[in-house]
């Protein structure tokens, strides 16, 4: 075997296990940690998988931007107040440092490496904007129509009434 | 091309978007209700009036690389989607008038009719799939528009999940279409490897499971009643005609281009997943619509049953039965908002709305009251009336096609028969009351204009298009035939 085949094996059976976790652990923030695992476990298998641009992609969205909203909307929601202030070398900054390496050196290898684009031929992530902004530019259109309508919709959907104010 | 042409050709989608940008500026600096709904209803009407010329004429214009293809295919769905809309728009006056915001309604209305139009014009996948989210979130909002009804949210959370589900499913069928086949466009010239092409038939029974989800085809159909039944009354017309027959235009795009070769290259026999859909569909819709006590949910069944002979359409694949299902989906579209619209009145001025409740309408409010018994018939399929001339030619284009398939034509003819027993049985009601109740006392009360004005429309097309459907179906012919020669 491979030690890249044992490397996706160990990859593949983190997400499995943090998935697992995201269900069964009983405090929100413990599962939203796990799910963090379990993106980063993605991330990784795209990233064996020599498809560098979707492990960025999944690292910087989903385990980046998507968490951090959940992690918001948990703080937001919960009545208790907020953990008194960690050590600096607690476990938890550990590990951000270490994503934020991790994340670092993804960043400045992604010019040099090959990925899969659109196409299916694998070239450089720097082909990708072209073909997104020329060649399915009216996808990027449609997408704008999209998110007016999300937005307007979502806005309506929790807007305050008019008379609400005044009683609140 | 002179860009005269060119503007006149995207100025059915430019009327929207004009549209859409004027409700925001007016909701900005007026706040005025019924400024939005004139807006937009007029917008609709613009943009109908348009796409009636241009489908006609046979006009084809590309928009953003090609993405989007505007042709008589296009332009012919925009006048369905717009016609319905303009309908709900027109009957939504009271609605909108007791809500505490009117302008959002009217703008996911208009950006919900925006999605459908550029649905039927793309020629990527991927593009697809936006779009029609764009479209399918705009109703999203239309549900949950009553915001203190309890079942106008649990229609809503329901439909949202579905909805979510199915996007998902779509675009899961979609990137297996991709990895077997490199490309995501529509096209009908398209290769796979060998190793690929069961690939690219999973992805195919992906993307008909997802848009079934859409078109409520039988065993995707769950959501649809509790929807119907809890949405207020504007947005279920909505639903039940414009995003509907978004979803069918949608597999008429992708199947019209794509059919034959994924027949030829998979080896998926898609037709006649289309054709049991069919069958399970429309008997499903019949018999659940029999039992029904409610207006509102036999009329949700009632278009089950219709999304049922609407696929014999898409599963005969012949040109002749795309064209007979495009002038089905019209006349479809326009007897199912009618009714809808009627059934809203009768909620609102009679608050009638179980199906006893329609005991003697015919007395208190007798223009609605026979607008609804045509529609009705209509979709029970009684001649001369548009659906029936509808069934008439898509169950002739089965017994064309011949062999196995005219079974479909057999279940159809029966499931029409089974169907206007509960149709019929509305009609009683309205005309003849319930057995050993007498007539009331009142005569008939004056009808309110608000109404009657998407309803005589309704009435008068449903009239005029079964008596004139040569012209339709051939321009049907012509927008078929012109899309599946042309090679994006």
């Amino acid at each position: 075997m491979a030690y890249s085949e044992i490397l996706f094996m160990f990859v593949a059976g983190v997400t499995i296990i943090s998935a697992l976790g995201v269900v069964v652990s009983k405090e929100i923030v413990r599962s939203a940690a796990y799910l963090i695992l379990a993106l980063v476990g993605v991330a990784a298998a795209f990233s064996l998988m020599d498809s560098l641009f979707m492990a960025m992609i999944q690292l910087l969205i989903y385990a980046g931007a998507v968490m951090v909203l959940f992690l918001f909307g948990v703080m937001l929601t919960r009545k208790e107040a907020p953990a008194k202030r960690r050590r600096l070398l607690s476990r938890t900054n550990l590990s951000y440092l270490i994503l934020s390496v991790v994340l670092f050196f993804l960043v400045a290898r992604s010019g040099l490496m090959d990925t899969s684009v659109l196409g299916g031929i694998p070239g450089p992530v720097s082909a990708i904007a072209p073909s997104l902004y020329t060649e399915f530019k009216g996808v990027l259109y449609a997408l704008a129509g999209l998110l007016v309508t999300v937005g307007l919709g979502a806005i309506y959907i929790v807007k305050k009434e008019a008379n609400e104010g005044k009683n609140a | 091309m002179n860009p005269y042409t060119e503007l006149l050709r995207l100025s059915p989608v430019g009327v929207l978007v004009l549209a859409q940008i004027i409700l925001f500026v007016q909701d900005l600096v007026r706040e005025d209700k019924r400024l939005s709904q004139y807006i937009s209803a007029a917008a609709l009407a613009l943009t109908c009036l348009l796409s009636v010329y241009l489908a006609s004429s046979g006009n084809t214009v590309s928009f953003a690389n090609s993405t989007f293809v505007f042709n008589s295919l296009a332009y012919y769905f925009g006048v369905i989607f717009s016609l319905s809309a303009l309908l709900v728009m027109l009957s939504a006056g009271s609605f909108l008038g007791r809500a505490e915001y009117a302008f959002e309604f009217s703008s996911l209305a208009i950006l919900g009719v925006l999605g459908s139009f550029f649905v039927a014009s793309s020629t990527n996948l991927v593009a697809l799939f936006v779009v029609f989210e764009m479209a399918t979130t705009a109703t999203y909002g239309m549900v949950a528009y009553a915001r203190r009804s309890k079942l106008s949210a649990e229609a809503a959370i329901k439909y949202f999940v579905v909805g979510a589900v199915s996007a998902g499913i779509i675009i899961y069928g979609i990137s297996l279409i991709y990895i077997a086949t490199g490309s995501v466009s529509i096209s009908s010239v398209f290769s796979v490897t060998s190793q690929s092409s069961q690939l690219l038939d999973v992805g195919v029974i992906l993307l008909i499971v997802g848009f079934g989800f859409k078109i409520a085809a039988f065993p995707f159909h769950m959501w649809l009643p509790d929807t119907y039944e809890g949405a207020p009354y504007p947005a279920t017309t909505y639903l039940a005609s414009v995003s509907k027959v978004m979803g069918f235009a949608a597999l008429v795009r992708i199947f019209l281009v794509m059919g034959p070769a994924i027949y030829a290259l998979g080896g998926l026999n898609w037709e006649v997943i289309f054709g049991l859909l069919s069958i399970l569909t429309m008997t499903f819709g019949n018999l659940a619509a029999l039992v029904q006590t409610s207006m509102k949910r036999m009329l949700a069944y009632s278009s089950i049953a219709m999304s049922g002979y609407m696929l014999i359409g898409l599963a005969l694949g012949t040109s002749f039965s795309y064209a007979v299902l495009l002038y089905f989906m019209l006349t479809y579209a326009i007897a199912k908002a009618g009714s809808f619209i009627v059934a809203q009145f009768f909620e609102s001025e009679h608050n009638a709305k179980s199906i006893d409740d329609y005991a003697w309408l015919a007395r208190k409010s007798p223009l609605s009251a026979f607008s609804l018994t045509i529609m009705l018939l209509s979709l029970a399929g009684i001649p001369p009336l548009s659906v029936f001339v509808a069934k008439f030619f898509i169950f002739y284009a089965s017994v064309q096609v011949g062999g196995y398939w005219i079974l479909l034509a057999i279940a159809g003819v029966l499931n029409s028969a089974l169907s206007l027993y509960y149709y019929a049985r509305v009609i009683k009601n309205m005309y003849i009351g319930l057995a050993g109740e007498s007539p009331p006392p009142q005569g008939p009360r004056l009808e309110r204009i608000g109404y009657m004005i998407p309803i005589l429309t309704c009435l008068v097309l449903t009239i005029a298009l079964g008596l004139g459907e040569g012209t339709v179906i051939a321009v049907a012919k012509h927008a078929v035939t012109t899309l599946s020669a042309t090679v994006f």
